[in-house]
């Protein structure tokens, strides 16, 4: 269960970040969402000990230095992701995308929809999903 | 003046001259006939008509009694020998109006005259009396008297008729029986009272026109109250149905100026939100950017602007170029949002404008002439309606009458009197509270009545109409629905079932079930 655990967005466009957050106040989700810019600044995140475990992690693709699947890849083995689900948000319909990414495990996978208020449902569904679904404890 | 006439039957000729000689010294106002015998008597009255017949009682060829058997309309003096009251009281009994008794010195003809004076004065009184009870004993108004605490004295004919009481049952008794819970109004004047009700025995009330009055003693005071009491009831039934009359064409002038109004109005209205329809649009989905609305292009125009700012983004207040994009994404969400609303109302809008135009044009449409099939019109409607019904999780149940005839008409009406019926159970469904378990039903049967009526059945277990509403759902722009409904639909059918000689029969029980009957002849 989520709870009061943190979030975690991996993120590159200012734009698509500031959505994301405003999606997460018209939902009233208090969760802190800690943002990162490319995948290696996530695993940084991450491996350092001092910063708590997220609870979920959202992740775009394309992103400079290090994309969303290259980020995962590593984060996996380095066991830095395990019992966390990871979703994917994208513009990307490809599906070389799609299967590279649920090769990769992930726990889902959506299209950033044109529509603000659309993207606020989406939203919604994951976190109630997300919220609903109970995690082992550690 | 005219004089008094007499005819003296008199056999005795000293009698006779006698009787002439008083006459003339007393210089009498007398037009007299003296006739001999009871034979000459009758011949003269045959041809003529006295004010007064004196006859004698031996008359040689008859006596005094034949005169009275000839029952005539003059008041009779009998005249009989001295010692002869006996006759005289027979006489009385027989009719006669008066009698004198001769006496030798043949002083009773100084009576005479005064007698027959008397006769004649009583006589006119008795035939003023007469016709007076007659015309009061036989007028068609009940006339009843009472004395000053109300107890009933005297009733006519026309009253025992009309209150069902004989007449010993009622006289006597206290008038309080007449009236509405046994209250006597106060009728006083010379005004005739109306909204009054009398009862019968029977207690059957009945509308009076009353008028009161007084029979005064010989003091002046009052003495008698006379009613006379008028049944009003046809009257009355005259007046309500030359009232109905002036409503319904009121009703229908109402209904006229009504369409012509809407029709008019609702014209105006159309091409008002046309016109916004057509503008709104391009705004909402424009064609040269894959149907997107014109704030969602800024947007995105935005965001293609602030990605070519990134490359200089160390050079650029980064943080209050993203608050202001924000605030403008914001304001173009908002603006599509509303936008849609106000295109939503424009639709509706339009929609409602097309119903009440419809409307206006019901009372000119013509009732069609191709033959249908009621069955297969109600399969194709529940077809065409089925998406709007069973996605609300109801269920149509139908039965079908075989070989049913076929009625003559326009299908777009009959269309369009089904699809409202049929709606409105719907509406009627969804308005059901969520906690009431129940399945929602729409029954629908076709039935052949009397060999020549097709009946058309639509039932719905919903809402329910309360008793308050069900003579009004015909009434144009009557609707409980102020959200989806326009309070056109069912005045609409009712105007096409007229227009078929049809009739709609709507019956319903608040909060268990609506049932409409829609009903055609078959026409050969």
């Amino acid at each position: 269960m989520l709870k009061n655990k943190d979030i975690l967005l991996i993120e590159d466009d200012s734009i698509d970040s500031m959505s994301f957050k405003r999606a997460l106040s018209e939902l009233g989700i208090k969760n802190k969402v800690r943002h990162v810019e490319n995948g290696e600044e996530g695993l940084a995140y991450l491996s350092n000990i001092e910063n708590s475990r997220p609870g979920i992690i959202f992740m775009d693709i394309n992103m400079p230095r290090m994309t969303g699947p290259e980020f995962l890849k590593i984060a996996l083995e380095k066991n830095l992701v395990s019992y966390i689900p990871v979703v994917v948000l994208t513009t990307s319909r490809e599906e070389k995308d799609k299967t590279e990414c649920f090769d990769l495990g992930v726990s889902g996978y959506m299209i950033k929809d044109i529509h603000f208020k659309d993207f606020v449902i989406t939203m919604k569904t994951i976190f109630d999903y997300w919220t609903l679904c109970d995690f082992p404890g550690l | 003046m005219k004089q008094d006439s007499i005819l003296l039957i008199e056999d005795n000729l000293i009698d006779q001259m006698a009787f002439k000689r008083m006459a003339k010294t007393q210089g009498l106002d007398l037009d007299y006939k003296i006739a001999g015998s009871f034979e000459e008597a009758k011949e003269i009255l045959e041809r003529e008509v006295f004010d007064v017949i004196v006859t004698d009682h031996n008359l040689g060829d008859g006596t005094g009694f034949d005169v009275l058997e000839l029952n005539r309309e003059e008041p009779i003096v009998f005249v009989t020998g001295g010692g002869d009251e006996e006759i005289a009281i027979r006489a009385m009994r027989n009719g006669a109006f008066d009698y004198l008794l001769k006496d030798p010195d043949l002083n009773y003809l100084k009576v005479l005259p005064m007698t027959v004076k008397n006769a004649i004065r009583l006589k006119s009184e008795s035939d003023l009396l007469d016709m007076l009870s007659h015309s009061i004993m036989s007028t068609k108004d009940s006339v009843y008297i009472t004395d000053l605490d109300g107890d009933i004295q005297f009733v006519n004919k026309a009253f025992l008729e009309t209150y069902d009481y004989l007449e010993e049952d009622i006289k006597g008794k206290n008038s309080r029986i007449l009236w509405e819970n046994e209250l006597i109004v106060d009728v006083e004047g010379d005004d005739w009272h109306e909204h009054i009700f009398h009862k019968t025995k029977g207690e059957t009330l009945f509308p009076v026109s009353i008028s009161e009055s007084f029979i005064l003693d010989k003091k002046g005071l009052r003495n008698k109250k006379v009613y006379v009491v008028r049944d009003i009831t046809t009257l009355k039934k005259a007046e309500d149905e030359l009232k109905e009359s002036q409503a319904k064409i009121l009703q229908l002038e109402k209904e006229s100026t009504e369409r012509q109004m809407a029709g008019g109005f609702a014209h105006e209205m159309r091409n008002a939100l046309a016109g916004a329809k057509l503008m709104l649009a391009p705004v909402l989905e424009d064609p040269e950017y894959h149907n997107k609305s014109k704030m969602l292009q800024n947007s995105e125009n935005l965001k293609q602007l602030f990605t070519l700012l990134q490359p200089q983004k160390e050079f650029l207040p980064m943080d209050s170029i993203l608050s202001l994009i924000q605030e403008i994404f914001e304001n173009e969400e908002k603006l599509d949002e509303i936008l849609r609303l106000v295109q939503k109302a424009t639709l509706r809008g339009l929609d409602i404008t097309k119903q009440i135009m419809d409307y206006s044009e019901v009372g000119k449409q013509k009732a069609g002439q191709e033959p249908i099939d009621f069955n297969l019109l109600l399969q194709d409607i529940l077809k065409m309606t089925d998406h709007q019904i069973s996605s609300n999780g109801i269920v149509v149940e139908t039965k079908f009458f075989d070989d049913l005839p076929k009625i003559n008409g326009d299908e777009s009406q009959f269309e369009s009197v089904f699809k409202n019926i049929i709606l409105n159970a719907k509406d009627a469904l969804l308005d059901i509270s969520l906690d009431k378990q129940l399945e929602k039903k729409i029954k629908i049967w076709t039935e052949l009545l009397e060999k020549d009526i097709v009946s058309i059945k639509i039932r719905d277990n919903g809402v329910g109409i309360p008793k308050k509403n069900i003579s009004r759902v015909y009434d144009a722009f009557f609707s409980t629905k102020p959200e989806t409904g326009t309070g056109l639909g069912l005045g609409m059918v009712k105007k096409i079932v007229n227009l078929y000689e049809g009739e709609l029969i709507i019956d319903s029980v608040e909060n268990e079930w609506t049932q409409f009957d829609v009903r055609f002849r078959v026409k050969v």
